[in-house]
């Protein structure tokens, strides 16, 4: 009997009911089959829309976001909403490759310090939060000052790569997939495995659930809170890697909307903004879902304010939408 | 229960822009000439309407992200009805922004959400409105109409129609929040959110009033300044929303709330544009002024830290006790002779 | 004690009685509240209400001010019948309700506190006027040498008590019910607070005065009324009673077989406490806990009950003294995660705070403590969950096949069991519960007694904190009562009696109220 009723639970397991686990389901496939519909509706009604180039473009546009946003749900879980320093973080990252390169650095060494760099950005941002600072104030100033620094290190000038191993990142398809597209997909399985089979995630998922309850119950907080912090930094300093190499070169003007679209995509993907649940999954259906629709309506021609304004309405809509549900169902 | 504060900073505060004043006086010639002190006050005009709204909804203890977008948008919609006139321009886009704001507020009192969230949507939103009602171009205010842009630049000595309305608002709010019923109702909802609904206070009215303020605020202020400028580019006023919270925090303004008032802002104003004027006036480059927004943006967040209860004294208490009991166990221990 | 005598002109007719409830019931489902309660209130009384928590106290004052309707019953009002459906209608007509849960906001200032959410004041705001309006009331309750213009924040905690009382009288309550208004002062505070209920009843208010300490109650009272299971005596003159005759009518819940057998079988010595002293705790406590035995702290509101375990599970700074766990000393000011470490568990009283992940499954709230165990080198290992969460379960009486369940759609005894039942997973040498039974029906009840007490025939050293005397000493080996943040006295179980604890914890020797 026990086993049986193991194995039953062991289905439901990462902290959901069955209630829960159907809507575990529900949400993912609510929006997967948004996603199909918005292909067909999309691919009948402008022929551009399903070319082989166009369907590149949009998984190229969705990877850079995707791995942010894959960084940032983190952030979200743990209850501390969202970061703000997110694009100014992929343009010093951009940047700060660049000119190790610049310096005569090998590949591997300026992309390893970059790397270490997102994480001492990660480290400094959560230690100021798990202090009690609010999170997106916090954010807000650092990528100011991180823009700041951009700008000094470059004199507001754009750095030009050229190194074989960077132009191969940027440009590449192994299998006829670009690199970018290979990196959101592998980032996307690392998120899950996180979330679903490490301590961390778990630790996270309750910190993000209630806060005292999980202190009294030992948790360390302020860890969980730095660690968030360094992956969201890490993601977008990846994404500002792989922006540096599609272009071949390092601007200060990169990465504009960065932000929003990663807020978006979280958000959309039916993240909690007061944590405790969430996954990497409903992110990454969410990032492309954005991606296919800001492109569908490029291709109708249309400009940036009313692809704006469109996002914006997402956004409220899905926030609203999901709020409301949970208070439905008795959740705070 | 007396919370410990940080040496009075309400004594400190308005020592704080003298003292940057000071500094650059002395090292840029020409700093204090009524002609700078004009243009700088000049500068303080956009930003402290932009602090002003920001501020409020973080006295009510939330915070209206969408201010830099509101007043682009109210900058496109004054300028497009600039042939009405100067003040009908402004006064429309000023009341659609108060009415947009009045409407934020009640949705986040009514939906019980995170302020944060729903302003962070309506920030893109109306970001895009602003877009869309420009038609992606930067309108440019009529020849015909170029009197006004000059009007609102005239000088008076050291001020202008526009920084002398920032002044007038500002204080009119700070009289509305400082001296009335709904004024305290919104300090109350900030100093704490629970303890007002036990004691009565009517939780709509004071979030509905604080948004409309910011609402309003952002939109007079991007208006104001589009005029002004003769033109409204909907992508501008993108770096508002720092400038404001920062300026908002440097006076004194908690991000916990319920603290602060008008005159914070205004001190916390000064204190910015005085140090990013000197900065421009040394010939630091356009990305300097970020540099030093962040930064002091981030003190500012340190100082707001210490003043407050946060898990950082907390933890820092624990390890006064834990040693001068150490000292106190050692000295015991000494006294009895315990081997 | 005080002997008053009634004004010849108060008889005990309508118009005198300013409140008159008769035959009230309430039921919330299945639990029955208020059996049928009859209460009154004379103009210019203070009224003393009395009785345990879930006696139907608080019920009452939830009908006063108007947040729950009674099923049956009649209300009258100075004469008149009337309904209380609403908390405006309670307010129009002149109740007024200072409860535990502070109402006062600290970043306004006390003139402010007076008038913010009331009664509107003509005109602006300013200092001046508010002061001038606030000063009457503030000169009511006692507060003459306090300025208006002060932040709230800046007061006493007795202060702000006082401003809340002034908030009433500002709005002009002629009924005033006061629900622990002394609970967390010191000796002069609590004077200052008698002096001014004094002062309002002769004055003209009525004050429905709910307080545990009886010395209070002897000392203020003009009248008493106990509450005991849903029932309500008669209103009694306070010069009718002893503290004695007192103490046992309020004493009664004869549940016998509620509490499993104590065994009477003890070890060695797990833990032992030596005049520690913390932030809440200023008198220095000492206990000591032997393997299979379980210490009961009783103690009210104030008492310091809570305090001790929270000390002891390392959540409040130790200032002084030492803990022993087995031999070994604790690091001084030893924190939360250091007394986890050293297998100290502490379960809160307030679950739906802190104690339970509300959103989240019940096996997720099972494994939350020993995410170590079950999570060797960083990766969750579910299987292990299952096990420990089940296992968990079992000892707590969990049904298994709830496990998946949201935990915040339990029922609260279920829900108790899981704050209870999660920290098991790390076998505990310490287990330390606040208030083991709150918002806990009779059966689950039964239920958590049970476990607790095979926990401890197991080795565990268990601590319970609770203000239900009747648990504590049905429950616990040893039992210390506490009053005020004193440590009344230790002793066995057997060797003292029901009565001998409410007094403690109420009124004990030598206690100056």
């Amino acid at each position: 009997m026990t086993s049986q009723l193991i194995s039953r639970a062991a289905q439901a397991e990462g902290g959901l009911s069955p209630g829960r686990s159907l809507e575990r389901f529900l949400v993912p496939a609510a929006i997967s089959l948004v996603i199909v519909v918005t292909i067909v509706v999309g691919g009948l009604t402008n022929e551009a829309f399903l070319t082989e180039s166009n369907v590149l473009a949009i998984l190229r546009v969705a990877a850079l976001t995707g791995i942010v946003a894959l960084g940032a749900t983190f952030v979200t879980i743990a209850g501390r909403f969202f970061s703000l320093a997110l694009a100014q973080t992929a343009v010093f990252g951009s940047v700060a490759y660049a000119l190790l390169l610049q310096s005569g650095l090998p590949f591997l060494f300026a992309l390893g310090m970059t790397l270490v760099l997102g994480v001492v950005l990660g480290i400094l941002q959560g230690v100021v939060v798990s202090a009690g600072a609010n999170p997106i104030v916090t954010t807000l100033g650092a990528g100011a000052l991180l823009a700041g620094l951009a700008g000094l290190a470059t004199g507001g000038k754009s750095l030009r790569i050229s190194d074989d191993a960077t132009a191969w990142i940027g440009n590449a398809r192994p299998f006829g997939v670009p690199t970018q597209t290979w990196a959101f997909l592998i980032v996307v399985v690392i998120a899950f495995m996180i979330m679903r089979s490490t301590r961390f995630g778990r630790a996270a998922v309750l910190v993000g659930a209630n806060r005292a309850t999980a202190e009294l119950a030992g948790v360390p907080i302020a860890r969980v809170t730095v660690a968030v912090f360094v992956i969201a930094s890490v993601a977008a300093t990846i994404a500002g890697i792989f922006g540096a190499a599609q272009f071949e070169q390092a601007r200060m003007s990169a990465f504009i909307g960065l932000d929003f679209d990663v807020v978006a995509a979280v958000l959309i993907g039916g993240t909690a903004i007061h944590g405790g649940e969430g996954s990497p999954l409903r992110t990454a259906l969410g990032a492309i879902f954005i991606a296919m629709v800001q492109n569908y309506m490029l291709l109708l021609g249309w400009s940036f304010g009313p692809r704006t304004l469109v996002l914006g309405a997402l956004i409220m809509l899905a926030v609203v939408v999901f709020h409301m549900a949970r208070q439905r169902g008795g959740r705070s | 229960m007396k919370r410990f504060r940080l040496n009075r900073p309400e004594l400190l505060r308005p020592a704080l822009p003298l003292a940057v004043f000071a500094f650059f006086s002395i090292t840029i010639s020409g700093y204090a000439s009524l002609g700078n002190v004009y243009s700088i006050l000049e500068s303080c005009a956009l930003i402290g309407l932009i602090a002003a709204a920001v501020g409020t909804t973080m006295i009510a203890g939330e915070l209206d992200l969408s201010v830099s977008s509101v007043a682009a948008c109210a900058g496109v919609i004054a300028v497009k009805s600039s042939d009405l006139g100067l003040v009908p321009a402004v006064l429309i886009a000023t009341v659609i922004g108060a009415l947009y704001g009045a409407i934020q507020g009640w949705w986040i009192h009514r939906l019980a959400i995170s302020s944060l969230v729903l302003t962070l949507g309506t920030f893109i939103g109306i970001g895009g409105a602003a877009y869309l009602l420009a038609d992606e171009r930067t309108i440019i205010l009529d020849l015909s109409q170029l009197g006004m842009a000059q009007a609102l630049r005239e000088r008076f000595w050291i001020f202008s129609p526009f920084s002398a309305t920032m002044l007038i608002l500002l204080l009119l709010v700070g009289l509305l929040l400082r001296y009335t019923r709904i004024g305290r109702e919104i300090y109350a909802l900030g100093g704490g959110r629970h303890e007002s609904k036990a004691a009565g206070v009517p939780q709509a009215r004071g979030m509905i009033l604080a948004f409309a303020l910011s609402g309003g605020l952002a939109s007079l202020a991007g208006a104001m300044a589009s005029i002004r400028a003769g033109s409204a580019a909907p992508g501008s006023y993108g770096d508002l929303l720092l400038t404001g919270v920062t300026a908002a925090l440097i006076g004194g303004v908690s991000l916990y709330g319920g603290r602060g008032s008008m005159a914070s802002v205004i001190l916390g104003v000064l204190t910015l544009q005085f140090l990013l004027s000197g900065l421009a006036l040394q010939g630091a480059a356009f990305w300097a002024a970020n540099l030093a927004t962040g930064a002091v943006l981030l003190v500012a967040i340190g100082i707001d830290l210490a003043a407050e209860d946060s898990p950082a004294r907390r933890m820092l208490h624990r390890l006064r006790v834990s040693r001068r009991n150490q000292t106190a166990a050692i000295t015991s221990s000494q006294l009895e002779g315990v081997s | 004690m005080q002997i008053e005598t009634l004004p010849a002109e108060k008889q005990d007719d309508a118009t005198s009685m300013t409140l008159r409830m008769t035959g009230i019931e309430k039921s919330y489902g299945a639990v029955k509240a208020l059996r049928g309660v009859d209460f009154e209130l004379r103009r210019g009384e203070v009224m003393a209400l009395l009785g345990e928590n879930g006696a139907g106290k608080s019920t009452l004052v939830k009908i006063l001010a108007g947040l729950v309707a009674p099923d049956t019953g009649q209300i009258e009002i100075n004469g008149a019948v009337t309904t209380i459906g609403s908390t405006t209608r309670s307010q129009t007509l002149g109740i007024a309700c200072a409860e535990q849960e502070m109402s006062i906001i600290g970043s306004l200032t006390v003139a402010e506190n007076l008038f913010i959410g009331g009664v509107p004041i003509a005109g602006f705001w300013t200092s001046a006027r508010l002061s001038a309006a606030a000063r009457p009331h503030l000169d009511a309750v006692g507060l003459e040498h306090i300025n208006p213009s002060t932040r709230a924040a800046d007061l006493s905690v007795a202060e702000r008590q006082l401003v809340e009382i002034a908030r009433l009288i500002a709005n002009d309550a002629k009924i005033l019910i006061l629900d622990e208004p002394t609970a967390a002062l010191s000796d002069a505070e609590i004077e200052l607070v008698k002096a001014t209920v004094t002062r309002l009843a002769d004055a003209g208010r009525s004050i429905i005065y709910v307080t545990h300490r009886l010395g209070e109650v002897f000392e203020i009272a003009d009248r008493v009324t106990v509450f005991r299971g849903g029932h309500s005596s008669p209103a009694q003159e306070i010069s009718t009673l002893t503290l004695d005759s007192l103490i046992e009518q309020m004493i009664g819940r004869k549940v016998e077989d509620l509490y499993p057998v104590r065994t009477g079988h003890s070890g060695g010595s797990i833990l032992a406490v030596r005049h520690i002293r913390s932030n809440e705790l200023a008198h220095p406590i000492s206990l000591q806990v032997r393997e299979g035995e379980i210490l009961g702290i009783a103690g009210q509101l104030g008492s310091g009950a809570g305090s001790v375990l929270r000390a002891i599970a390392g959540i409040d700074a130790i200032e002084s003294g030492e803990i022993e766990l087995r031999g070994k000393t604790l690091p001084p000011a030893h924190g939360l995660r250091q007394a986890i470490s050293a297998q100290i568990a502490y379960v809160s009283s307030d679950r739906k705070h802190d104690g339970i992940f509300a959103d989240l499954s019940v096996t997720t709230n099972m494994s939350a403590p020993a995410l170590r165990l079950i999570s060797p080198a960083g990766l969750m290992r579910h299987r292990r969950e299952q096990v420990l969460a089940c296992s968990n379960a079992d000892q707590v009486a969990f049904s298994q096949s709830r496990l998946h369940q949201r935990a915040g759609q339990l029922s609260g005894g279920n829900q108790q069991k899981v704050a209870l039942g999660k920290w098991l997973g790390m076998t505990p040498q310490v287990l330390l519960v606040h208030e083991p039974t709150r918002g806990v029906d009779v059966g689950a009840r039964a239920e958590i007694y049970r476990h607790l007490r095979q926990l401890a025939d197991n080795g565990m050293a268990i601590i319970i904190a609770s203000s239900d005397l009747e648990e504590v000493h049905g429950v616990a080996d040893t039992v210390i009562t506490m009053f005020r943040g004193r440590q009344v006295r230790t002793s066995p179980s057997y060797d003292i009696t029901s009565h001998q604890i409410l007094k403690d914890i109420t009124h004990p020797e030598g206690a100056h109220a």
